[in-house]
């Protein structure tokens, strides 16, 4: 370590240091998107980052030769294959760079053409400062430095990223309803079933993910739902994200928050965009 | 209002309900809330149970409607809020099967489909969260309380002494008149208000508010917080507007309502 | 590369950018009366706070005809020409036709439309493109930190690095680096003003927690993609596909490298990465897959910063 080291920061003691000439090669080295308070707020809690990690996977469906009842299911199936070749190939860098996790993951799913999907995933790799000898399986998760940081102070750590996916394809109206004998100011309850039977799916498929990491309970689950295609727009694809949670030894610890008065924050609606 | 028929909730949601519970007696969680909100609403002393939904997709039709007449369209109201009571009596009735004291940041929301001109889904979802000391935090009607406040304001409620008794809403759909050619052509180049208009408006936000308060007169409640009107055409064009109040119902539960005194800050960072 | 370097190479591009270096360094002669900034005024203030003050908005400008493996870029991002094989770098990966389909008589590269050989692809690195976004960036960058030189800064704040197609049509970019220079009064001038893409809060944060800035790095990486029958979205041959993945994979591994190389000669770290993947079109369906990463290259200068140890509050809401 050169003298320089100990003084306080500032930025005298910054400047004097880009005058001397940077020898390479005696200090780790790492690559990060994140900002330094972010490096900070992870330090505290006993990560520093290592690299740049990504995953990524594609595959496609057949939308010819298969009734409509079936059209749902593959399609779910793209999805879910491209969403795991992308996971598990990030995992499989964190193994190779001996990193504990990808924390602030950018999770990104991109249709292509019709009938082809892309997932891809990119993040900071951490690794636990003190090594611990559990040889723990590594976590990916889109929680931000901040959001990490607060929940192992809360006594929690992220297991990793669960996703469930669900595809639902209906005839546009029923027979009576084309003859227009539907009520109207009435619940349509085969559309109504079918709806909320994929988003129980999808939700059901990410929990069971949640329970095969052992988990206990995921958060910033987010359900997200869109027609498949231009061309099939009576199927709906349901696509829940969340991280899965494990509660540490000692449970949940309080952090006690303070009352803060902002004096330039706005409300935010939480409700009917 | 009408009795809101009982559904069987779909056979999906009672086994994904039911296969929530993880070796050991314990049972996996599942919230949308952000992390700090649940530290929160553990902080506050419950456990989040799971993510709890309903929805109902309804069929609006249209109601014969008076050119020149202001009116409300009780046909349409009752659909608007039917539609969302029967998602929001879902999400309770998921919350029930998991055994929740209440639900936290509710989100009400509709969603139209390109496949239906007049169809809108209606979606009610929400965290279900049991008392971790084992207190019964069930409404008047002995259901769940609701509530839409996120993680933070539910903790500040509670620390301020107050307890959410559910989400309460009112709803009123009403045409609002045309005017006449002749009334059109008389105000024309003059500024002047427009009584009828004026009235209008006023007497179906009045009417929504108040059967917004009705309801938590229902739920014995001592006020409602987080109000929010909000005003929309959804399908029917400019002349039909919906006005929907909706917040929470409170109830207190401590002699003294007292916040410790906030630390005043200003942020740099925008 | 990494601008502002104290020990790297000069920035001045030579004659071999056709003769505009010249008119570039001296674009226009501003009198600078009042310093220009577009920092906000929380930024501002930040900078303030370490001990500097804004010098004056400065930018670099250059615009390039970019060079492609087997060719130029036409058009805008199309284009003709396919690659010519060995004109990119070391990795190259050939994707036989998913239906098992021979080809006769040899690879016919750019693809034949309606022949066998559209259900062939392959992916190979394309380092021409790649060299050639890095030049322009370089350029860019090396103008702005003249300008800041010129001012008499000590370094450049919130670096902005855009590329896009302004001028001409027939594959040119323009690449285009903007900051506001800070200079420390009285201080000693450095060897060349460090740069960095970080807000004014973010460099604060940074020298409060005992780093110091030491240049901006950009890595880029590239692979032509000429795409086989499956990943052309053939529905007779659903599954899933490798080739896709593999490109994109490549491509962000060639940008990381490039950018860390370049970074770890002036500073341990790298922070504040910016991520672009971005598909570049070229002949018929084949495309480029190009990766952009922009970052930070820090030094720590000093361990004595104080814990963080971030209370938590909670906002009470207007």
């Amino acid at each position: 370590m050169s003298p320089a080291l100990s003084s306080a920061p500032g930025i005298e003691a910054a400047l004097a240091a880009l005058r001397s000439p940077f020898v390479p090669g005696d200090q780790t080295t790492f690559i990060s998107d994140l900002t330094v308070g972010e490096l900070v707020l992870l330090e505290e809690i006993g990560y520093r980052p290592v690299d740049i990690v990504s995953g990524a996977g594609t595959a496609s469906w057949n939308p010819q030769f298969t009734t409509s009842a079936t059209e749902g299911n593959m399609w779910g199936r793209a999805i879910a294959t491209a969403i795991d070749h992308a996971r598990s190939g990030i995992v499989e860098e964190l193994h190779r760079r001996r990193a504990d996790g990808v924390v602030a993951m950018r999770f990104e799913l991109e249709r292509e053409r019709a009938n082809l999907l892309t997932c891809t995933m990119l993040g900071t790799a951490v690794q636990r400062i003190s090594r611990g000898s559990g040889d723990e399986h590594p976590f990916a998760t889109t929680l931000s430095a901040r959001d990490f940081h607060l929940l192992v102070r809360g006594g929690y750590r992220p297991s990793g990223i669960v996703i469930g996916v669900s595809v639902v394809g209906f005839a546009a109206r029923s027979a009576a309803q084309s003859l227009g004998l539907a009520r109207d100011n009435a619940e349509l309850s085969d559309q109504t079933t079918a709806l909320y039977s994929a988003r129980e799916q999808a939700m059901e498929m990410m929990e069971r993910e949640a329970q095969g990491l052992g988990a206990d309970g995921v958060v910033e689950v987010q359900l997200q739902e869109r027609p498949v295609n231009a061309l099939l727009t009576h199927a709906v694809e349901f696509i829940a994200v969340g991280t899965a949670v494990h509660r540490g030894p000692k449970g949940h610890q309080a952090l006690a928050p303070e009352f803060q008065l902002t004096l330039d924050d706005q409300p935010d609606t939480t409700f009917d965009r | 209002m009408t009795d809101i028929p009982q559904q069987q909730l779909p056979e999906d949601a009672l086994r994904r309900l039911r296969e929530s519970e993880i070796p050991g007696g314990r049972r996996l969680f599942t919230s949308d809330l952000t992390v700090n909100e649940f530290l929160l609403v553990e902080e506050a002393g419950f456990t989040p149970l799971g993510l709890v939904m309903g929805s109902s997709i309804y069929q609006i039709g249209l109601q014969t409607r008076k050119w020149s007449q202001s009116t409300e369209l009780d046909k349409l109201t009752q659909a608007m809020y039917t539609a969302r009571e029967l998602a929001m009596t879902r999400m309770e009735e998921e919350a029930d099967v998991l055994g929740a004291d209440g639900i936290v940041g509710v989100r009400l929301d509709v969603n139209y489909y390109e496949w239906g001109k007049s169809t809108a889904e209606f979606i009610a979802v929400g965290t279900a969260v049991k008392a971790k000391d084992g207190s019964s935090w069930r409404n008047a009607e002995g259901k769940p309380f609701t509530s839409d406040l996120s993680g933070q304001d539910f903790w500040t409620l509670l620390h301020a002494g107050y307890a959410p008794l559910g989400l309460v809403l009112g709803t009123c759909v009403y045409h609002v008149a045309h005017r006449t050619l002749l009334g059109t052509m008389g105000a024309a180049g003059r500024a002047t208000e427009l009584p009828n208009f004026t009235q209008a408006l006023y007497d179906a936000r009045e009417r929504a508010m108040t059967r917004m308060e009705e309801e938590a007169t229902r739920l014995q409640a001592d006020g409602i917080v987080g109000v929010q009107l909000v005003e929309k055409s959804h399908m029917w064009g400019s002349h039909t507007i919906e006005f929907l109040a909706i917040g929470t119902g409170v109830r207190s539960i401590s002699d003294d309502h007292v916040v410790p005194p906030p630390v005043p800050v200003i942020t740099m960072d925008r | 590369m990494v601008a502002s370097a104290p020990d790297s190479g000069s920035a001045r591009p030579a004659d071999a950018d056709g003769g505009i270096g010249d008119l570039a360094f001296h674009p226009v002669s501003r009198e600078r009366r009042t310093w220009t900034s577009d920092l906000s005024v929380a930024e501002a203030a930040a900078v303030r706070r370490v001990g500097l003050v804004p010098a004056g908005f400065v930018m670099g400008t250059a615009v390039m005809q970019l060079a492609a493996t087997g060719g130029q870029v036409f058009g805008q991002w199309g284009g003709l020409g396919g690659p010519s094989v060995g004109g990119g770098g070391g990795y190259s990966e050939s994707y036989p036709c998913a239906h098992s389909y021979a080809i006769g008589g040899g690879i016919g590269f750019g693809g034949t439309a309606g022949g066998a050989a559209e259900h062939y692809g392959f992916n190979i690195e394309d380092a021409v493109l790649a060299a050639s976004l890095t030049e322009g960036y370089r350029l860019a960058i090396g103008r702005l930190r003249d300008e800041a030189t010129e001012v008499g800064a000590h370094g450049v704040v919130g670096v902005d690095l855009l590329f896009e197609n302004l001028v001409g049509s027939t594959g040119t970019a323009t690449f285009f680096a903007r900051g506001t220079a800070v200079k420390h009064p009285g201080g000693a001038p450095l060897p060349s003003p460090f740069l960095t893409n970080a807000s004014g809060q973010h460099f604060e944060r940074l020298i409060a927690l005992g780093y110091v800035p030491a240049g901006i790095a950009v890595g880029v990486g590239s692979v032509y993609v000429q795409p086989n029958c499956q990943s052309r979205g053939d529905f007779t041959v659903p599954g899933s596909n490798q080739q896709i993945p593999r490109a994109i994979l490549v491509a962000r591994a060639r940008a990381r490298d490039s950018l860390a190389a370049m970074a770890h000669r002036v500073g341990e770290g790298v922070v504040h990465t910016e991520w672009t993947d971005r598909r570049v079109n070229r002949y018929a369906e084949s495309w480029d897959q190009l990766t952009v990463a922009v970052g930070t290259s820090v030094r720590r200068y000093s361990t004595e910063a104080p814990p963080l140890d971030p209370r938590p509050v909670l906002p009470l809401r207007p």
